[in-house]
């Protein structure tokens, strides 16, 4: 009997068993990569910022705007290559946040230039830039309320009050993966143009976002455009995107660091189930196991037999983890996307699959030591007297 | 009925396994019961932060104070309704208030979004539960602010004599005030008058009106929503706190049901692992106990109570673990309200009996199975094992 088939007949012993803890294992795989994948979340806007984009802010908080004339003196400045703005807009669908997502007015003929991650059909483009109430929408969002080109879209402001219409001119698409597609912006004269906004809530801009010529002197330029209006009324922060991203997850710290408490206690979770099958396994084999000895197994080779047992425990477990892990991150998205708005794409990262099939290999590998040992440890003489 | 000593006797003879299966319990329950305190510290701390005598008054549509806008003329005409209350002075409870957020730095670098509420004369005295606990309340028409005492410590110049720097000017804190550990505790209090001319907020965010009941509540909502001089829409103050933190606290309960519900599958397989371990090992046992008179039935309540002790005892294991996190304090930020409220773990009796119940119901659901087996065994080949 090679030694392959012995450990293959020891993992079938008691095949009810086995399934049961392949099933525990997988279970707390499947959370595991959950957990993480909602961690990644939290970072989602960090990972997909670019390094060669800045983002302008009013220095006493986002919610304070800044002028609209900040534009051409930002724009002048040497190393920047582009310059758009931003502002939240805030609008909801009915009286309620059901139904959420996130919607800016931008200036449209500048905004693909800075975010070259979207892109849309040129005819499309060009309509979003020729209609003051223009609207283009990801695509991810889209098909979630099934608009398409030409639809009229009335949003029911939040910060601007009133209803506001909106024509649907074009869908966007990502260049890109990490592209979130389901953002809804709109032309920035609709909303700066409208009787209903009052004057003082004019020729404002939420965020100014730069994009430099050169990565390596993006904190020169941050310097110089925080320098320039350091003593005007309405002074800057400038940092990289990744930088503002990163100031959001920094507020939210707590709830990532429970997130990541939990998922290790998911791994500690599988050991327990783990190590306890091993360790019933190896204690009802003590006889088998002597007599392996007996028969001139080395003792390094009976902790292999037991490791190996293990080890494919799981991974059996790991695979199966994998298999079911999409659609409970699925099944995630759909309950909150009503009132946190939809998860974008592809955010399970293969990443956190390899790490979590890792992290059940070396669990199970963990778990598997201790009876591995045991069994090792008894004389063999007493292990042939001993009965289960 | 096999007596329950027998079982306690038997989980004790295996205890290696005995004690893994409640430890893996046990961290099931603890993650189930500490996600249920989160969440409802989460929704009394932004709850706390209301009378049902004292409603808010937002522009109507506005989901909260910080998209909200009130003009200067409401708030006088909203003092002359007769179910305001007066003060001491016999002025009306009334305050227009103004709220902001506030970027203050935090050590290392980070800042943290805080909410700068401006106040009228008012303020305190139509919010009884807002005490001052050192120094004293800040004057009207100076930049003196007061701190809740869960921003204490948290940026570098937020202690008592501290002084904060935004908006371009400066900020000394000259009291510290305590809100039964309501929203307000994570809010910083100036006076609105001078925070309005430096954020350049002409409008009131909200009002605050202390009517003389409660009773007169759901009469003044209406008068208010029905009032043609603006549109306006009151609310009771603990409704509109309550709003605020529903997403957060939904946010975590969601996930955290979750969690624990993939978890308790581990669990209770884990616990079905055991206990059909316990029955495999036992057979000649079980068949002793069918040989000398006890029922089918008897074994099988024995082998799910059995199971039921472990899950139990897992149960009061997490209890234990999750009440020992009630000394832990959390900041993070509401998407709501975008600003940062602190708030422990609060546990409630519901939550622990209900921890105790999920861990023997686990334990319960997990020996089901391994008791039909041991309930089946016919006599003869038990005996014969």
């Amino acid at each position: 009997m090679t030694f392959g088939r012995l450990v293959w007949r020891d993992l079938l012993r008691n095949p009810l068993r086995l399934g049961l803890t392949i099933l525990a294992g997988a279970v707390g795989v499947t959370a595991f990569i959950f957990l993480r994948t909602v961690i990644d979340l939290f970072y989602f806007g960090a990972e997909a910022a670019q390094v060669d984009r800045l983002i302008v802010r009013n220095k006493v908080s986002i919610t304070q705007p800044l002028p609209l004339s900040y534009y051409a003196r930002i724009a002048a400045l040497p190393g920047v290559t582009a310059i758009t703005h931003q502002e939240w807009f805030g609008g909801t669908l009915g009286e309620t946040q059901k139904d959420f997502f996130a919607n800016f007015a931008v200036d449209a003929s500048t905004f693909l230039e800075v975010f070259p991650e979207f892109t849309a059909p040129s005819g499309q483009l060009s309509a979003f830039r020729s209609d003051p109430c223009g609207a283009l929408i990801g695509d991810k969002l889209a098909r979630r309320f099934g608009w398409k080109p030409g639809d009229r879209v009335t949003l029911k402001g939040q910060i601007y009050p009133g209803d506001w219409t909106f024509n649907v001119r074009g869908i966007y698409t990502g260049t890109r993966p990490g592209a979130d597609t389901t953002l809804f912006v709109f032309s920035y004269p609709c909303l700066n143009e409208s009787a209903q906004l009052p004057e003082a809530a004019k020729d404002q801009a939420g965020i100014y976002a730069v994009r430099v010529d050169d990565p390596a002197r993006s904190g020169e330029v941050a310097a110089a455009i925080d320098g320039m209006f350091a003593n005007s009324p309405y002074p800057t922060k400038t940092e990289s995107e990744r930088a503002f991203q990163l100031g959001f997850v920094a507020m939210s710290s707590a709830i990532v660091t429970a997130i990541r408490v939990v998922s290790t206690v998911i791994l500690l979770i599988i050991l327990l189930v783990i190590g306890n099958t091993l360790a019933m396994g190896v204690r009802e084999r003590t006889r088998d196991l002597a007599t392996l000895r007996a028969m001139g197994f080395r003792p390094g080779k009976v902790v292999l037999l037991v490791l190996a047992e293990s080890a494919v425990i799981g991974l059996a477990a790991a695979a199966l983890g994998v298999l079911a892990a999409p659609s409970l991150v699925n099944g995630f998205a759909r309950l909150i996307a009503s009132q946190f708005g939809q998860l974008p794409d592809n955010v399970m990262q293969v990443r956190t699959l390899v790490l979590s099939v890792l992290a059940a290999l070396a669990v199970s590998l963990l778990a598997g030591a201790v009876p591995a040992l045991r069994a090792v440890r008894l004389p063999v003489a007493e292990g042939l007297r001993k009965v289960a | 009925m096999v007596p329950l000593f027998y079982n306690a006797r038997s989980l004790w003879a295996r205890r290696l396994s005995t004690g893994l299966t409640v430890l893996g319990l046990g961290l099931v329950v603890f993650v189930f019961s500490a996600v249920l305190m989160l969440a409802n510290g989460i929704e009394s701390a932004l709850a706390a932060g209301g009378d049902p005598a004292n409603a808010v008054i937002l522009r109507k549509g506005a989901t909260g104070e910080l998209v909200s806008a009130v003009e200067r003329d409401a708030v006088r005409v909203l003092a002359t309704d007769p179910a305001v209350a007066s003060g001491p002075d016999g002025a009306p409870l009334v305050a227009g208030e103004l709220v902001v957020l506030v970027a203050l730095p935090r050590d290392g670098g980070q800042a943290m979004n805080t909410t700068a509420r401006g106040v009228g004369p008012q303020s305190f005295a139509a919010r009884p539960e807002v005490r001052l606990v050192s120094g004293r309340a800040p004057r009207p028409g100076t930049n003196e602010v007061a701190l809740g005492s869960a921003l204490v410590g948290t940026s570098p110049e937020a202690t008592l004599g501290g002084e904060l720097r935004f908006a371009q000017q400066r900020w000394p804190v000259v009291g510290v005030f305590e809100a039964r550990a309501g929203a307000f505790e994570s809010e910083l209090w100036g006076d609105a008058s001078r925070l309005g001319s430096a954020f350049g907020r002409p409008e009131y965010s909200s009002a605050l009106v202390r009517l003389r009941s409660a009773e007169d509540m759901d009469a003044f909502v209406r008068r208010v929503g029905e009032d043609a001089r603006f549109t306006l829409e009151a609310k009771p103050e603990p409704r509109y706190w309550a709003d605020q933190a529903s997403g957060l606290a939904t946010f975590i309960r969601v996930l955290g049901l979750f969690v624990s519900f993939v978890f308790s599958v581990g669990a209770v397989l884990g616990a079905m692992i055991t206990m059909y371990a316990q029955v495999a090992t036992r057979i000649a046992e079980l068949g002793m106990l069918r040989a000398v008179g006890f029922r089918r039935r008897s074994v099988l309540a024995s082998v799910v109570v059995e199971s039921a002790m472990l899950g139990a005892a897992g149960g009061v294991l997490g209890a234990l673990g999750a009440l020992a996190t009630r000394w832990i304090h959390i900041r993070t930020l509401n998407f709501q309200t975008f600003a940062e409220v602190s708030f422990g773990f609060t546990p409630t009796p519901g939550i622990v009996v209900g921890a105790l119940l999920f861990g023997t119901l686990m334990g319960l659901v997990g020996g089901l199975l391994p008791a039909l087996r041991a309930a089946r065994l016919s006599i003869l080949d038990a005996l014969r094992a």
